[in-house]
């Protein structure tokens, strides 16, 4: 009468790490592969992609200073 | 120093994805943006640069409670002392001081720090960048950060960029870099509201490493005589970059920009104008700076009606410090030196009222 249900504590101990860990391991993996799904990753670690885009940027925007800047800030 | 490449300004490394435990964090939870859009247009859509400006308690306090706790007291990020001691000067007219304090918006309000400022991207102030590819910089680097902003004087004199004027001795003897003397506690600030940069209660002293040379029984004779009367610097600092006469305003094309009339390297010895307990002196090293009562004359007429209220030759502590200077040679070297000293002939008329506190009377130049 006593054994099993001492194994059956044991299961559930281990169905409930099993769960747990799987579940944390979920959200790692999770994190990461959502990062990586991110265009913000996959534009903002390809150097040729950020060249291009970067060059555009800077065609179309006026000077950022004044040529009339005159002596030491 | 020259700006980065602009794709290296937003490139990130894949040692950032891998190491680096912010990266567990995603994108759009720190700077908002779409990051399933395909086009930069969209994907930008209501992004926001550095999330940690001006409130970094979103990005950064969940963790770093206490650090950001004191943000709005954090001089590199309030500039209190900087608004307060232009306000000083300002005149009382309510429609004047909007005036002034918006053109000061424009020109000088920019030169501030941030959390991220500091710790992942290059100031603004020197258009921004990736340190280190989004990798966090527990100490911001000294060459990329700190001298970024602090650079035409503290960078050219401790590293002994001046021609003709040693670097500092902590520097070239030591290698010391900022961090050494210059504290993250005093970096974030204590939560209180300081008006004066050096009422900051944590930041350093010569004292906190050179006890000995200012104790009753300092082996140096010089010392103890001088002890309390002369700050360090006045015999062991060297001549310092003095700037003169800025004026902003804005070009044809609107663009805001800043003229600064002369610089000029001098070591000048005054009366201390702001004497507190931890610097007690009666001589201290002065810095001329750029202000001038038109400064803001391009936006309003007589904006610093009360220019005389503090000294254009401010208390200084000069990043040049040597063991021997020409001061340190022999007693003579100082005593009578008149030339070391700010007298009347050396201030500008128009600036003489706003330094009379601060100028040596002939008859008070030490014998």
């Amino acid at each position: 009468m006593v054994r099993p249900k001492g194994k059956g504590v044991w299961y559930l101990w281990v169905v409930l790490i099993v769960f747990i860990g799987s579940f944390l391991l979920w959200g790692n993996t999770n994190s990461v592969q959502s990062q990586e799904e991110s265009t913000c990753i996959s534009c903002h670690t390809s150097v040729k992609e950020l060249v291009k885009i970067t060059r555009e940027i800077a065609a179309k925007s006026p000077p950022q200073q004044s040529a009339e800047n005159k002596g030491e800030g | 120093m020259a700006p980065l490449e602009p794709y290296e300004q937003v490139l990130i490394d894949d040692a950032y994805l891998e190491e680096d435990p912010h990266a567990e964090i995603t994108c759009e939870q720190c700077h908002g943006g779409n990051p399933r859009a395909t086009k930069m247009k969209a994907a930008h859509k209501g992004l926001i640069p550095d999330p940690t400006y001006p409130d970094p308690s979103k990005a950064c306090g969940e963790c770093h409670e206490e650090i950001v706790a004191n943000n709005k007291t954090n001089v590199h990020v309030s500039l209190n002392p900087y608004k307060h001691t232009i306000g000083m000067r300002v005149s009382t007219k309510k429609g004047t001081r909007k005036k002034v304090f918006r053109a000061m918006d424009t020109h000088c309000s920019a030169c501030h720090s941030s959390c991220g400022q500091c710790h992942v991207s290059r100031p603004d102030s020197v258009e921004g960048g990736f340190v280190e590819g989004h990798l966090f910089q527990k100490t911001p680097p000294m060459d990329t950060n700190c001298t970024a902003c602090h650079g035409s004087r503290v960078e050219m004199e401790y590293l002994g960029k001046n021609q003709g004027i040693p670097g500092d001795v902590h520097y070239t003897k030591e290698g010391m870099q900022c961090i050494a003397c210059h504290s993250g506690e005093e970096m974030h600030g204590m939560g209180k509201d300081y008006t004066y940069r050096y009422d900051v209660e944590n930041a350093p002293s010569c004292e906190g490493c050179h006890e000995d040379a200012v104790s009753p029984t300092a082996k140096t004779r010089t010392h103890r005589i001088h002890k309390e009367k002369v700050s360090c610097h006045v015999c062991h600092s060297v001549a310092y970059k003095n700037c003169y006469s800025c004026h902003v305003g804005k070009d044809k094309k609107g663009i805001p920009y800043f003229k600064t009339e002369k610089t000029d390297m001098a070591f000048k010895i005054g009366l201390n104008p702001h004497p507190s307990k931890d610097r007690p002196y009666k001589f201290v090293t002065l810095r001329h700076v750029p202000v001038s009562a038109k400064t803001f004359e391009f936006y309003v007429k007589d904006g610093l009606t009360n220019f005389d209220a503090l000294p254009t030759w401010k208390l200084a502590t000069p990043h040049n410090i040597q063991r021997k200077t020409p001061q340190t040679k022999s007693c003579k070297s100082c005593h009578g030196e008149k030339d070391l000293f700010l007298l009347e002939k050396d201030v500008k008329p128009e600036e003489r009222g706003a330094n009379k506190g601060v100028i040596v009377p002939d008859n008070a130049v030490p014998r």
